[in-house]
């Protein structure tokens, strides 16, 4: 190891180095794109089973990700990983399944060697690779390229572009298929209840209004003590106003403020001479 | 008391309800079905404890 400066501008260049080369990445997998996309999104659609996503180290991290877009975004998704599934994970996978299995040399033995017991299940096969001549593209029903010309790291060794790239390719098979499905922001929210966009777009006024009991009400003959002791003891700071049948065109709510101004003109009426 | 108040309907999301009252500056509404009878009220404490605001 050979320590180098860390000088602000030597850190911001390299850090600036990087991003560009990422960048670029992503801009030439874009005009690379083939109908190997179409293939997969279309494989994806037709399957009845579930994605069941698999990668090895720096894949297997972005594989996971891609597993958990998929879910969210409507396409039933779960990361399985290679190394466990010649241990017995396999049976993880239906025939109805699609495997994606992202490995960037499209040669990881951990996936190369499950390949011939994925088919012998049935189940499809996408692969996303750098290589389209590798054994995993050459192997697989559509093939996703997500190949890049040089990683951002200065020894051209860690997988930092080509992770990148893997998994900006996966959000472009996650949108297109939620497109494709013609999903919904209130579908998104119903895989997202915890989350304050599923309260915002799956809570009704119905989950939160007061009713029955808790429903604060007087009848329009009401005196104006009988509307307060109701709107104190249902704490709304107000009252509906309603006539006998209930119904509302005639009702009105009466406000605590609006009742402390009839309150206070009554009393300074009274203490006016007259 | 408010001739005509301001109401929502009970199927609308919560949201709906925070808009209406942010816009109309009140912090509370009635809920009303189709044929306008009365079924329900909130004010903007229900909704705070909902999380929707």
């Amino acid at each position: 190891m050979r320590p180098q400066p860390t000088s602000p501008e030597h850190l911001l260049g390299l850090a600036r180095h990087v991003l560009d080369i990422e960048a670029d990445a992503l801009r030439t997998m874009s005009t690379r794109l083939d109908n190997g996309f179409a293939d997969a999104v279309q494989l994806i659609l037709a399957c009845s089973g579930r994605v069941v996503v698999s990668g090895m180290g720096k894949s297997g991290h972005i594989g996971g990700k891609i597993a958990a877009t998929l879910a969210s975004t409507g396409t039933p998704a779960f990361f399985m990983h290679p190394g466990e599934a010649s241990h017995g994970d396999l049976g993880m996978i239906a025939p109805n399944d699609v495997v994606l299995a992202l490995s960037n040399s499209g040669e990881s033995s951990e996936i190369v060697c499950i390949v011939p017991l994925i088919k012998r299940r049935g189940a499809k096969l996408v692969a996303m690779t750098g290589n389209p001549n590798s054994t995993l593209a050459r192997e697989a029903d559509a093939h996703l390229n997500a190949g890049v010309d040089k990683e951002a790291c200065p020894l051209n060794l860690a997988p930092t572009a080509s992770t990148t790239a893997a998994l900006a390719l996966g959000d472009a098979l996650a949108v297109a298929l939620l497109d494709a499905r013609g999903f919904s922001a209130d579908d998104f929210a119903r895989t997202h209840p915890g989350g304050s966009l599923g309260r915002r777009l799956l809570v009704h006024v119905s989950d939160v209004m007061h009713t029955g009991e808790a429903l604060p009400r007087v009848g329009r003959d009401a005196s104006l003590k009988v509307a307060l002791f109701e709107m104190t003891k249902k704490g709304l700071g107000m009252t509906a106003v309603v006539d006998a049948a209930g119904r509302s065109p005639a009702s009105s709510p009466t406000a605590t403020c609006d009742a402390r101004w009839s309150i206070r003109s009554t009393c300074s009426r009274r203490r006016s001479p007259t | 008391m408010t001739p005509n108040p301001k109401t929502i309907r009970a199927d609308e999301l919560a949201v709906a309800a925070v808009e209406k009252m942010d816009t109309l500056k009140i912090n509370g509404l009635l809920v009303v079905d189709a044929d306008n009878a009365l079924v329900g009220a909130l004010n903007m404490h229900d909704l705070l404890k909902a999380g929707v605001v």
